[in-house]
């Protein structure tokens, strides 16, 4: 077995490597270079242009598959469990071959070769677009090994070191999906400049829950020292995987209709159901025949492995509400035979309560004496829930009841965290505390950005003024500049704000080849801040449509989205560690 | 017991999914937009052609008139204009393009470069008039007769289509 995993890396490296080589040598021969390659196109992109489409980047995926096993076979002592995690995955390198073969071949061959070529949408040749796509299923192959070695466990009883192998492994999935998801947030942000970074669109949801699923294996991990609730682990395990195959389903089988849908056909889907199908019946199966191995005890009330179940239920039941939300128009459309879609009023309103309810917990949990439940502890949050409340009231007028509740937990979280430093506290983990404080911030910044950010929509001429939330927006300049393959008209735009002034440049293309008009918003990022210019059309009479915006918090996402990947990064180098 | 009725339990749920999206994946294409047939067409300011020629509305109320939105940057537009050339000479039917926000030197040279099937093409600079039409993006095509709107084509027309939703009217 194990060498069968190492001819299949190597035979899929090789032809990795020669579809790699036609994209070089442009070679329009092929059906995939012909579609995704041009001989204009930047070296960067020629390599970068293998997994730009469907097949290519499907084959990348078993690639880094059949990789991490040759991984694991190097690394990993020869045991019952590496055999069983080994037979797992070259179950799954087996189905997906067969699909990508049968379904997607990207070495298919032109009988006659077209004359004309096509190009990568513009939009798309960015080089943060070019990483996040296989970061995203990079996370998903490492969450396919996790489940290797989940089900392996099931037929060995769960030994020490297999634990730690799963950890390792389910803290890079971790890592790596989150570092996909944020890197599609910021290209969203600064290169459709729509002013959003988060739209609640079917294919980022379909991320987010095998993150969410994720996010609760990693911690339901934990249980692992004393082998607590262990079906209820190996069981997040299961779905972890499952739900990042239904991703690809979704994406890939163009079952819903969304600006990232880049392959529809029907025998696709049919195929990526039916394995889908198939792995869930398979996995389940074998979990339910092997649950009786998996005896399980309850945690003790509120001790710490408690409000861990507690952490678990809340993530779950987030990960319900987006997939009811996602999956809910396949369903009307079925039944009604017509289009519905479920808005971002929809998520961010049922989403925030269990945020809210999340942050709490892991917040209780930073003081173990409140844990100790007696009538005491119960009157002292009471009395802290009603001041918090009543304090409230005053400030409410100008902020949101969550804003506030956000920010308090972050100076609690962030004033415990400085205590802890202060007094040497070797018991904290640095990860977590961090990590924690990252969620927090995120859910601030987030609230923030919600409540406060504002845009208006004017006509402006050159050499005019317009008063916007305290701010002055004077347009300073239009010109036209010629480049080589687009004509750009570049407006200079200084904004005052409290004193301090500073320069925007926004910017429209309008192509030579094909006429397409691209907007590049003019964004100036603060801390607290952004300001956001988008040059519209200009009009007869000479002034130009503009839209000014001010977003609050985003540079505060970024900057907490970073801290909690580092965190991820830091909890998973440290385990590899012990 | 509880075991065999959650297995039960995510049997059903698990079947019933694969369902939804087996029978989904078998289903055509709902338009998720909304079809203009049935409404008239309304001409309420001047038109001008691209060789700056003032339009007579009378023209476009009369009669079959194929109206179709076009324009030099859209390459889907460059796959039906085979198909428009043919209609063009095979059918009695006045074809009328809209060059939608496009230059107007820009239109020529695609009118020039793959032939004119249009009797005359309409100059719709900020894409007004196709936004009271309706029209999402180019390409689009209108068939309509007596200033009513009898069939509406979003995307792409081609035999297939025209045999389908047109052919019927003629």
């Amino acid at each position: 077995m194990k060498n069968l995993i190492y001819a299949n890396f190597w035979a899929l490296l090789i032809g990795s490597f020669y579809l790699s080589y036609q994209f070089l040598s442009d070679n329009f021969s092929f059906v995939y270079v012909w579609q995704n390659s041009n001989i204009l196109l930047p070296i960067f992109y020629k390599i970068s242009a293998f997994w730009a489409a469907h097949e290519g980047s499907f084959l990348l995926m078993i690639l880094l598959l059949a990789f991490c096993g040759v991984l694991n076979n190097i690394f990993l002592k020869e045991s019952r469990y590496l055999a069983l995690s080994n037979c797992v995955l070259a179950f799954i390198l087996f189905f997906y071959l067969l699909f990508l073969v049968l379904t997607s071949n990207p070495f298919m061959v032109f009988d006659v070769i077209p004359a004309l070529e096509l190009d990568l949408n513009p939009l798309l040749q960015d080089p943060l677009l070019v990483i996040h796509p296989p970061m995203l299923f990079t996370g998903y192959v490492f969450y396919a090994i996790t489940f290797s070695f989940v089900v392996a466990g099931m037929f060995t009883n769960f030994k020490k070191e297999l634990f730690s192998v799963i950890k390792v492994w389910a803290g890079l999935a971790w890592f790596t999906l989150s570092f996909g998801i944020l890197l599609g947030s910021i290209w969203a942000y600064y290169e459709l400049g729509w002013g959003g970074y988060w739209f609640w669109d079917p294919v980022e949801n379909v991320a987010l829950m095998p993150w969410l699923a994720g996010t609760a294996f990693t911690h339901s991990l934990i249980f692992s020292r004393n082998k607590v609730l262990l079906s209820w682990m190996v069981f997040l395990g299961i779905l972890t995987f499952l739900l990042s195959i239904l991703g690809s389903f979704i994406v890939r089988s163009g079952i819903l209709n969304s600006v990232h849908t880049f392959a529809s056909d029907p025998s696709r889907g049919v195929f990526l159901l039916s394995i889908f199908a198939l792995f869930s019946l398979v996995s389940l199966g074998i979990f339910f025949w092997r649950s009786n191995f998996l005896n399980s005890d309850w945690p003790k009330f509120m001790s710490r492995n408690y409000l861990l179940v507690l952490n678990n239920i809340i993530l779950m039941t987030i990960l319900l509400i987006v997939f009811l939300g996602t999956l809910y128009p396949i369903y009307y459309e079925v039944i009604y035979n017509d289009k519905f879609s479920v808005g971002p009023n929809y998520f961010s309103q049922l989403i925030t309560p269990a945020v809210f309810a999340l942050i709490s917990l892991f917040t209780l949990e930073q003081f173990p004496k409140l844990l100790t439940v007696n009538n005491l502890t119960i009157f002292l949050l009471l009395i802290a829930a009603v001041l918090i409340f009543i304090a409230a009231i005053p400030i409410k007028i100008f902020v949101s009841f969550g804003l506030i509740l956000s920010g308090l937990f972050l100076l609690i979280l962030i004033s415990k965290a400085i205590l802890n430093l202060y007094n040497k506290n070797k018991s904290i983990r640095l990860h977590k505390t961090l990590g924690h404080l990252a969620v927090a911030w995120l859910t601030f910044s987030v609230l923030l950005n919600y409540e406060f950010s504002k845009n208006i929509d004017f006509r402006i001429k050159p050499s005019d003024k317009v008063e916007f939330m305290g701010t002055n927006l004077i347009f300073k300049s239009a010109d036209v500049v010629p480049s080589q393959n687009f004509n750009s008209y570049v407006a200079n735009f200084e904004v005052e704000d409290d004193g301090k002034y500073f320069n925007i440049i926004a910017e429209k293309r309008v192509y030579k080849a094909g006429g397409v008009i691209t907007s590049e918003t003019g964004i100036a990022p603060y801390i607290i801040k952004d300001y956001l210019v988008v040059l519209g059309d200009l009009k007869p009479d000479g002034s130009w449509a503009v839209r000014y915006s001010i977003k609050y918090g985003i540079m505060m996402i970024w900057m907490s989205s970073c801290l909690l990947l580092l965190s991820i990064l830091y909890g998973t180098i440290k385990r590899y560690e012990h | 017991m509880s075991t065999r009725a959650f297995l039960i339990l995510i049997l059903v749920l698990l079947i019933g999914l694969f369902s939804f999206f087996a029978i989904s994946l078998q289903k055509d294409e709902v338009s998720p937009v909304k079809n203009q047939e049935g409404k008239p067409l309304i001409l309420d300011r001047d038109l001008y052609t691209i060789e700056n020629t003032k339009i007579n509305k009378e023209f476009l109320l009369k009669g079959k008139v194929l109206l179709n939105v076009y324009a030099s940057y859209c390459t889907p537009c460059q796959v039906e204009h085979p198909f428009l050339m043919d209609i063009s000479s095979s059918k009695d039917v006045k074809i009328i393009g809209i060059s939608h926000k496009d230059k107007i030197s820009e239109t020529k040279k695609y009118l020039e470069k793959l032939g004119d099937p249009y009797d005359f093409s309409i100059l719709d600079l900020d894409g007004n008039f196709s936004l009271k039409l309706g029209v999402i993006g180019p390409p689009e095509t209108f068939l309509i007769i007596d200033g009513k709107i009898v069939a509406h084509r979003i995307g792409v027309i081609d035999k297939k289509i025209w045999k389908e939703e047109f052919e019927k009217y003629f």
